[in-house]
């Protein structure tokens, strides 16, 4: 069977010439398709002994097999070089940046308020809101600061023509929550509040929250101690506390409160900061809306959230916060 | 208030450090503002005299003086008018170093030497102007070092003093605390002055003659419960404040003005009592302390004319109002350079009465910032003493006896208030001490007695802060120490307070913004006028009466006026794109009343990407707005836009929103005359929602998943131009019947292929059922009765 053994080598040596597929695809027809050398060959098995008919099967079939073993292994190189190529074309340049909208940003005032917001809340306090023009009585007269009291010139408030005023303070929110709930009451409210004030620390409006607790053994000392929580908790360090005495018509006694950051990062450690004002709640604002001054005390404190915000991301100026400048607002992505 | 350091050490001297005063003062509750040296030091200064003058031969207006200072004489050429033979003065010499910096050095001038300089009082640094050079008493020792001589080597302090504390705006009150705060003595005679301020009554020379003393009427007790007035005649107008006394002012922030009116300030930094001092002579007639009658004025010493209200107090002769009580004398009635006679007046008005007067005329006075704060009623006729004896020691002159009108009913009473013991650590939480209570208070000032649950405490006369029982125990913690008092973490029953989950929090709302490329801004609730004109003249606005300036004047009824300003800005400086919200109140007046609603403003302007190599750079235009809003407002239910006209947005590129069919805002296009007239580079969008509306959101629940395969099938449809996408929706919507689960649209197509004024619209219908797998015939069926009803009701044409 010379011939068969010629057949396989031509075909060994025409799959080793493929290029690609298609071309081992004709091939493999070539020499094995309907039309193919062997096929021919099989059809004359027909006028053959049986003997022979089934010696000479064998040596076909064995032909084939071994010419489909050469292809399949040439379809196995060939399809991995075609990955390779595929791969060599499709390779990326994985330095260049992403195709997407860019980041935009919270206000850093906002960044401190949900920050205050989730340490309060972790403690059982509810967060309320208020009206920002407010009535006289709100803003002063239930916080124990009568008409010409020259504690309102503490306040450059701004007024309208009715005699409702711009709040100079959240401590307004107090009245209001203590007129509708009954203690005990923990409360926070952040909002914007406005004086007639305007330098390098003073905005005409800012950002202040009050924080109030009412209920039957509420002291002085437990004031302390959550102002030092709130601290420390907001600065993430060890913060020290320095309560100094001061006046405020709705609390006695009244103290402002100092802080002394301790990380040494920090461009103001080691410096004593004004950031809040607090004091036990005096007896005539608890009268004022109806709890009974006797059975009842409580504490509460007014924080400048602009201040903190300040502090936090060390921002010199209060007024950069207002002036909506994208290079300053899209420092604070998150 | 300001202080001199070395006038305090006069009254109590603790012996400390002028830091340790600035912390015990802020322990306390008085805040350090300030602490600086009352003079830039300075040497070679030194007393000496004139020993002889002569006319300088070359120069008309210099004189040739032979100065010693005791030990060496020198020869001075000086230009000073007052430049005489006996005169001591201060002799800078050569090497002397003057506080505004002049280096002495001998000079030679117009030919003649000069071995030093003779200093004007500005010269040395103690006033601001001066004339001539510094006269020194005749006493002053020679060769002594002027900035000694001067207890120049002082520090002025400055202490925030809080409303509640008038009684501390004097040296004796605030003295008086740094006693208590060291529990060391208060010097009663107030520093130098040999006779105790309680006894000066008996001292003061006065003449027994009945025509001198003046007649006064008070006709409203209520107001003024005392007055006392004496008459000074014969002052010389020829004196002068002494140096110590105008040092003292200085350093107290005050100017020497006349020796009459230094002295009654003086007086009042002292120990805390204002007073006045009228030209006799400019007063004809009785003085009256009444109030103003309707239509009186009055022109002030700081020459402005006021009208009196009817409730003001004024102190008038028998024919006009001379000054306004406790607050500002009048400029014809004041003391001035020819003053000979004066009527002195110390009184005590009401704190009720006082305050808010001066803040209704606009004047700010030292006078009546103690009176509002209230004078202790006690120190009236010592005041007025002491002032007395300063005058006739200073100025000269004969006094006369004290004209007082008093009614003892009338005046603060001392306030008797009890002092629970366990009230104390209700309040403060901890326990302090009987002894120590009653030892604070005492140094305070206050009658102490024990009674079966505390003590009874009578405050004293100068405290009109102290009203109830929590002002003892603040007196108490402010001097125990707010540092000594423990912080203890409070004890309570734990309770449970969640938001609803259907309610959205106002950082989920920012945060999905902040995730579509916006920044957060925060801007001024008030706006300038100018902006509200422009943008809704027809919208009634709230406007402030005392604006910080015009432009922060009117209450905003929209944010798009400050997010429109902010675009501005950022385009000035070089920011084309822009992205911005803003969550705040706007203020609407109604009807009703007014409305704060939470408003969500927005505003994009530039590209809708930023530029980058792998998106093509696009205008951002109203479907990027309404795409960020779908996303933001998808949890919120079913929301619609619908056509709106606004003059402010583009007619045919704005929209209101509806959630749930209630209007939650609205979204559009600037419109271009608007957007041409504030000369906007780019296309702008803007938007605005009512943040309540937005924050209730529906809580999901979920829907079985079919595991059925679906179909989808794509339809072109060719409609006229003006139906709207919602119109065909709509129809699509009620024709398909329950099998059509999504209806898409991907492509809406004008141009070649499609008849003018119309255009295509390409719909892919996604079909699928839960309970089986859908069939050819069905799916056709539910195809037909799509397109026959856009047919039917829209005239559309498949494509």
């Amino acid at each position: 069977m010379q011939n068969l053994e010629t057949i396989i080598q031509q075909a060994q040596a025409d799959i080793a010439t493929a290029k690609n597929l298609p071309d081992l695809q004709q091939i493999r027809a070539k020499f094995l398709g309907k039309k193919s050398v062997l096929t021919d060959l099989m059809k004359t098995l027909g006028n053959a002994t049986p003997d022979e008919r089934k010696a000479l099967g064998q040596l076909v079939n064995a032909a084939k097999d071994k010419i489909m073993g050469f292809a399949d292994a040439k379809t196995l190189e060939l399809q991995a070089a075609e990955l390779a190529e595929q791969l060599a074309t499709e390779q990326l340049d994985v330095t260049l940046p992403g195709r997407h909208q860019h980041a935009g940003a919270l206000h850093p005032v906002t960044l401190v308020q949900q920050r205050v917001e989730a340490i309060f809340k972790s403690i059982g306090f509810t967060v309320t809101d208020g009206p920002e023009v407010e009535d006289q009585f709100h803003n002063f007269e239930a916080l124990n600061i009568p008409k010409n009291h020259p504690a309102r010139a503490m306040h450059d408030t701004f007024y309208f023509a009715n005699g409702n005023l711009l709040r100079t303070h959240t401590s307004t929110v107090q009245i209001r929550y203590m007129k509708e709930n009954k203690p005990p009451i923990r409360i926070i409210s952040p909002g914007r509040v406005y004086r007639s004030d305007s330098d390098q620390t003073h905005t005409p409006m800012f950002n202040q929250v009050e924080g109030l607790s009412i209920d039957e053994h509420a002291t002085f000392a437990n004031l302390k101690s959550i102002l030092q929580l709130f601290m420390s908790s907001f600065f993430e360090q060890d913060v020290q506390m320095r309560l100094r005495p001061s006046y405020f018509p709705f609390t006695e006694p009244s103290a402002e409160v100092d802080i002394k950051l301790t990380d040494p990062t920090h461009p103001l450690c080691g410096k004593w900061l004004e950031v809040l004002g607090c004091g036990m709640v005096h007896p005539n604002v608890l009268a004022a809306v109806g709890i009974d001054s006797e059975k009842y005390t409580g504490w509460a404190f007014g924080c400048g959230m602009d201040r903190l915000a300040m502090l936090r991301y060390s921002i010199h100026d209060l007024r950069t916060t207002f002036e909506s400048d994208v290079r300053f607002l899209s420092q604070f992505g998150v | 208030m300001k202080f001199s350091k070395n006038w305090l050490l006069e009254w109590v001297d603790p012996n400390v450090s002028t830091e340790q005063l600035g912390d015990k003062f802020t322990s306390l509750g008085f805040e350090i503002e300030n602490v600086i040296p009352a003079a830039i030091a300075f040497n070679h200064v030194v007393v000496a005299e004139i020993l002889e003058t002569t006319r300088h031969p070359d120069a008309e207006k210099l004189q040739v003086c032979t100065v010693s200072d005791g030990t060496e004489t020198y020869q001075i050429v000086c230009g000073a008018k007052n430049a005489r033979a006996g005169l001591k003065v201060a002799l800078a010499k050569i090497d002397a170093v003057l506080p505004n910096g002049l280096k002495i050095s001998k000079a030679t001038l117009r030919g003649i030497e000069s071995f030093g300089m003779l200093c004007s009082s500005t010269e040395i640094g103690l006033t601001e102007s001066s004339e001539g050079i510094l006269e020194l008493p005749a006493d002053a020792p020679l060769g002594k070092s002027i900035y000694d001589h001067f207890g120049l080597n002082d520090e002025i302090i400055e202490v925030a003093i809080t409303p509640n504390r008038g009684d501390c705006m004097s040296m004796k009150g605030l003295a008086r605390e740094i006693a208590v705060g060291y529990q060391v003595k208060l010097n009663t005679r107030g520093g130098a002055e040999a006779v105790p301020f309680d006894a000066l009554a008996t001292k003061v020379p006065q003449r027994q003659d009945p025509e001198q003393k003046h007649l006064v009427t008070v006709k409203s007790p209520d107001l003024c419960p005392r007055y006392t007035a004496r008459i000074i005649k014969n002052i010389d107008p020829n004196a002068k404040t002494p140096i110590w006394l105008q040092e003292k002012l200085r350093r107290s922030g005050m100017h020497s003005i006349h020796p009459i009116v230094d002295i009654a300030n003086y007086v009042m930094l002292e120990i805390g009592q204002p007073m006045h001092a009228f030209d006799l002579a400019k007063i004809s007639g009785d003085i009256q302390v009444r109030l103003a009658q309707a239509g009186e004025q009055l022109e002030l010493l700081n020459d402005t004319t006021v009208k009196l209200r009817t409730d003001t107090l004024v102190i008038a002769d028998s024919k006009t109002p001379l000054a306004i009580a406790g607050i500002m004398g009048g400029k014809v009635s004041g003391v001035t350079a020819s003053t000979r006679d004066i009527l002195l007046e110390s009184a005590f008005f009401s704190p009720s009465y006082t305050m808010g007067h001066a803040r209704h005329y606009n004047i700010t006075t030292d006078s009546a910032q103690r009176f509002e704060r209230g004078v202790d009623p006690h120190i009236t006729l010592t005041a007025l003493n002491r002032a007395t004896q300063l005058i006739l020691d200073i100025c000269g002159g004969d006094a006369s006896e004290i004209t007082e009108v008093i009614s003892q009913d009338k005046l603060p009473q001392a306030k008797k208030i009890s002092l629970r013991r366990a009230r104390i650590a209700r309040i403060l939480g901890i326990t302090i001490a009987d002894t120590e209570v009653v030892r604070i208070l005492e140094t305070l000032g206050m009658s102490v007695a024990s009674n079966h649950d505390g003590w009874d405490v009578q405050t004293p006369t100068w405290r009109f802060d102290l009203n109830i029982e929590v002002d003892l125990i603040e007196e108490l913690a402010r001097v125990y120490g707010f540092t000594n008092i423990p912080a203890h973490a409070p004890v309570e029953q734990l309770t449970l307070k969640v938001d609803p989950e259907a309610l959205r929090s106002t950082y989920a709302i920012k945060q999905r913004l902040a995730n579509c490329g916006y920044y957060e801004t925060l801007t001024y609730s008030f706006i300038d006028p100018k902006w509200q004109d422009l943008l809704f003249p027809k919208q009634e606005s709230l406007k402030l009466i005392n604006p910080l300036s015009a432009d922060l004047s009117v209450m905003r009824t929209s944010l798009w006026p400050n997010l429109l300003n902010a675009l501005i800005n950022n385009q000035n400086y070089q920011q084309e794109r822009v992205r911005l919200f803003e969550v705040g109140r706007v203020f609407l007046p109604t009807d009703k009343g007014l409305t704060q609603p939470l408003h969500l403003g927005g505003i994009i302007a530039g590209s809708a990407l930023p530029e980058q190599w792998g998106a093509q750079t696009r205008t951002a235009d109203f479907f990027d707005v309404k795409g960020d809003l779908e996303l933001l407002l998808k949890p919120c239910g079913e929301l619609q836009f619908m056509p709106v006209q606004s003059p402010i947005l583009h007619p045919g590129q704005s929209a209101q929103i509806f959630c749930n069919d209630l209007s939650i805002g609205i979204l559009g296009a600037l419109h271009p005359a608007i957007s041409q007239q504030l000369k906007m580079t780019n296309n702008v969008l803007l938007f605005e929602l009512d943040l309540d509306k937005i924050a209730q959101i529906v809580v999901p629940q979920f829907t079985t998943v079919s595991k059925f395969p679906a179909i989808r099938r794509d339809l072109a449809m060719v409609v006229r131009e003006e139906i709207t996408f919602k119109q065909v929706y709509d129809i699509v919507q009620n024709s398909a019947g329950q099998l059509v689960t999504d209806i898409n649209i991907f492509d809406v197509y004008q141009g070649a292929g499609i008849e003018a004024g119309n255009k295509s619209l390409a719909l892919r219908l996604t079909l699928q059922t839960s309970d089986r797998t859908l069939v050819e015939e069905e799916v056709n069926q539910v195809i037909e009765q799509v397109i026959n009803s856009l047919k039917v009701q829209l005239q559309a044409k498949l494509r």
